[in-house]
């Protein structure tokens, strides 16, 4: 019963501050603006690709975004990558390009806010009332997830527009790609906060995430391409350990398991995220009340 | 003076460094490779270097070991094999380890072919047979070469005969003599009828070679090669890597454009879209493929290749026979046949072609179909037409549904672009919103 009620106070002080901390966000102008910059991004992919269009089809070669673009994928992942990237069209690969730098954004400015309001003692200031250390990076947790699942819904909403204007698809892979990238910025953010907590201050947390997010993106990014065997295989090595705490890995296994039409595995991929998310805050949770919120 | 004996000699310090590029030859133990693709074979090799061999299960591949030599050729970036300077095969048997125990494969003359009337049939025959095969082959190649220069000198005798009459026909009117037999005879002429293909194979059997056909179940096996006293063969131990397709039996469609015949592209995954802008029909080509891992059906095509092993990718098999296409568009519901085209060039100088339907009559007397496709008119307007095939009995062929999206750009692309600055005006709402409050 005890716990009953301090988990629903937590709950309750957590809402209340993430609500609050919505409000500081959605005045300040970083979102907007990297929003903006996610929606110029999917523009200028989407015309891209219609530029592109002939008789026969797509050609990258016919559009100087997609000729760059198509090249650089090949080389990376080679072109079966991209062909299977681009065969519904262009938003599968617009939504990952267009979504990275808004929810990117969310997270580092969650984690730096984090570090410095730890430091300045703003955290300790508000533990002296109802709320405590966990209510805290809870509430952080829940405000970016909010904004990043929003933020999601608005550049989806935008590609829709896109793709009747230009009678584009959008493609079973992209709707099938929104909850992944959903759950996939929830479980960055829940990194996010345990980076925070661990670090002693903002800098060091925005470092420790980075860091973090850098090592899964190496990892993932290794263990995919096409040239460099060496490379890859040592990818790999490393992978073996470290994919299990990555959420890069889970969003992969989830698209390679619907495209090979594997419902189960899918929805696995989909759910562990979360999961993954749940371990990060438990995480948190538990370094938070053994380190206290005094830097 | 002086600057042409500088330039003099400049040249000559220059000169050792104008020497011809020749690649350095190396010798090495090679496995030669002739791996089943799907729809055919693939013949590489494997370098001494190399760890593993790719190869499909469940059919027969064919490897053989060797020593030769190799060099590196810089214009196509891969290694390439001199053996007519040394090809030095190996005799003894191939010793494959797996979870499930150790086998020994001997050695075999084999060849392998494609009959006739059977798409999806490649068919290896050993020992003798293989002999008989290529010899049967060889027959059936000499009747049709003897047969080819009959009809050749059947009618050069009949063009001949022509040309003689003719020349006797003008000759006879400049005289003001009749030549009704003349005529009479060069009417009787009859052209001599060309001796028709054989159809016994789609592709002949190659040469018997000697090698080790693997057919083995999916897995991973340690390979190395044993010499007849025993002992194994330093240098050949490899890892064979035996895969399955991870799908079968998708469609596939080969897409040739009207105003480019010539270049056609494919549709393989089957959620694909194919967008085109309209400007000319489609005419269409269905496929069975199969969908394997990347990286093992490049390495299974040349063990030099690179793929991403974390993708799959759909590969043809074989063409879909008998089949229709069911075409819901603009126009509603349509069924398309199978047809026969021509291609006819354009009349002058200028370049250009168009696609008619083969004429019944032309191809009776003989001309053949430069195309065979289903015909899709496509609208030049936007729209979206919805394909599917169907088999012989009507039912719709599973992974054959495709759209069809033509695509003309938007006039609204501006206002498009524009909404890009939403959030910007969201921020100003937000913020006014936040000064109204604070001032209340």
């Amino acid at each position: 019963m005890i716990g009953r009620t301090l988990l629903s106070r937590r709950m309750h002080a957590a809402v209340v501050i993430a609500r609050r901390q919505v409000t500081e966000t959605l005045l300040s102008p970083g979102p907007y603006v990297a929003l903006a910059a996610g929606m110029l991004i999917a523009f200028f992919l989407s015309t891209g690709f219609v530029n592109a269009i002939d008789s026969s089809g797509f050609d990258p070669r016919l559009s100087p975004v997609w000729s760059f673009a198509g090249r650089a994928l090949a080389g990376g992942f080679g072109p079966t990558f991209v062909e299977r990237l681009l065969s519904e069209g262009p938003f599968l690969a617009a939504l990952v390009i267009s979504c990275a730098p808004v929810l990117l954004y969310l997270c580092v400015a969650s984690v730096f806010r984090f570090g410095q309001e730890k430091s300045a003692g703003a955290v300790e200031l508000l533990v002296y009332g109802p709320a405590d250390g966990t209510s805290y990076l809870l509430a952080t947790f829940f405000k970016d997830a909010a904004l990043s699942a929003c933020t999601v819904v608005f550049l989806a909403l935008y590609f829709l527009a896109l793709s009747t204007m230009e009678n584009l698809a959008l493609g079973p892979m992209f709707y099938t790609a929104l909850p992944v990238v959903c759950l996939l910025s929830v479980a960055l953010c829940a990194y996010g906060v345990l980076c925070s907590v661990a670090a002693e201050n903002g800098a060091s947390a925005f470092a420790l995430f980075t860091g973090i997010v850098a090592v899964f993106t190496v990892l993932q990014i290794g263990s995919s391409i096409v040239e460099g065997p060496g490379v890859r295989a040592a990818a790999e090595t490393v992978s073996a350990v470290v994919q299990w705490f990555s959420p890069l890995y889970y969003a992969s296994l989830c698209a390679r398991s619907f495209d090979g039409g594997n419902i189960l595995e899918f929805l696995a991929g989909l759910a562990l995220l979360p999961v993954l998310a749940c371990a990060a805050l438990a995480a948190a949770h538990l370094l938070i009340r053994r380190k206290g919120v005094r830097s | 003076m002086r600057r042409l004996v500088s330039t003099l000699l400049l040249c000559s310090a220059l000169t050792p460094c104008l020497r011809a590029d020749v690649p350095i030859r190396v010798e090495e133990l090679i496995y030669s490779l002739t791996s089943f693709t799907g729809s055919g074979y693939s013949s590489s090799f494997a370098l001494q270097t190399t760890g593993r061999i790719y190869l499909q299960a469940g059919v027969d591949n064919f490897i053989s070991l060797r020593r030769t030599l190799v060099y590196w050729w810089p214009i196509t970036a891969e290694w390439k094999t001199d053996t007519d300077s040394l090809n030095q095969p190996f005799r003894g048997t191939l010793e494959l380890r797996s979870s499930s125990g150790t086998r020994r494969i001997p050695l075999e003359r084999y060849t392998y072919f494609s009959p006739a009337g059977e798409p999806e049939g490649w068919k290896v025959a050993t020992g003798p047979d293989a002999d008989a095969e290529v010899a049967r082959s060889a027959a059936l190649n000499d009747a049709n070469s003897a047969a080819l220069a009959e009809y050749q000198r059947k009618s050069n005798e009949y063009d001949a005969r022509v040309e003689s009459l003719g020349a006797r026909i003008a000759e006879l009117k400049r005289m003001g003599r009749a030549a009704a037999a003349a005529v009479s005879a060069l009417g009787s002429l009859t052209r001599p009828a060309a001796p028709p293909e054989h159809s016994v194979y789609r592709s002949p059997p190659e040469p018997v070679q000697e090698g080790f056909i693997l057919n083995l179940p999916a897995g991973e096996y340690g390979a190395r090669f044993v010499v007849p006293d025993g002992t194994t063969l330093e240098g050949s131990d490899k890892k064979v890597v035996v895969y399955i397709p991870r799908r079968t039996g998708g469609v596939g469609f080969e897409v040739i454009p009207g105003d480019k015949w010539t270049r056609p592209e494919e549709s393989k995954t089957p959620s694909s879209v194919l967008y085109v802008n309209g400007s000319t029909d489609l005419y269409l080509r269905p496929f069975l493929e199969n969908e394997v891992n990347d990286l093992a059906y490049e390495k299974t095509l040349s063990n030099q290749s690179t793929g991403n092993p974390s993708v799959n990718r759909w590969v043809r098999v074989r063409p879909v026979t008998g089949a229709r296409i069911e075409l819901a568009g603009p126009d509603g519901v349509q069924q398309v046949a199978e047809q026969a085209f021509a291609v006819e060039q354009a009349k002058g100088t200028g370049l250009g072609y168009t696609i008619v339907p083969l004429d019944p009559q032309a191809a009776r007397n003989g001309q053949a179909a430069n195309l065979s496709a289903f015909h899709i008119v496509v609208p030049h307007q936007r729209s979206i037409i919805r394909i599917r095939a169907r088999d012989a009995t009507g039912t719709t062929v599973p992974g054959s549904q495709r759209e069809i999206r033509v695509v003309v750009r938007s006039a609204l692309r501006p206002a498009l672009a524009g909404l890009a600055a939403l959030p910007m005006v969201l921020l100003l709402i937000a913020r006014g919103v936040r000064a109204r409050r604070t001032r209340a």
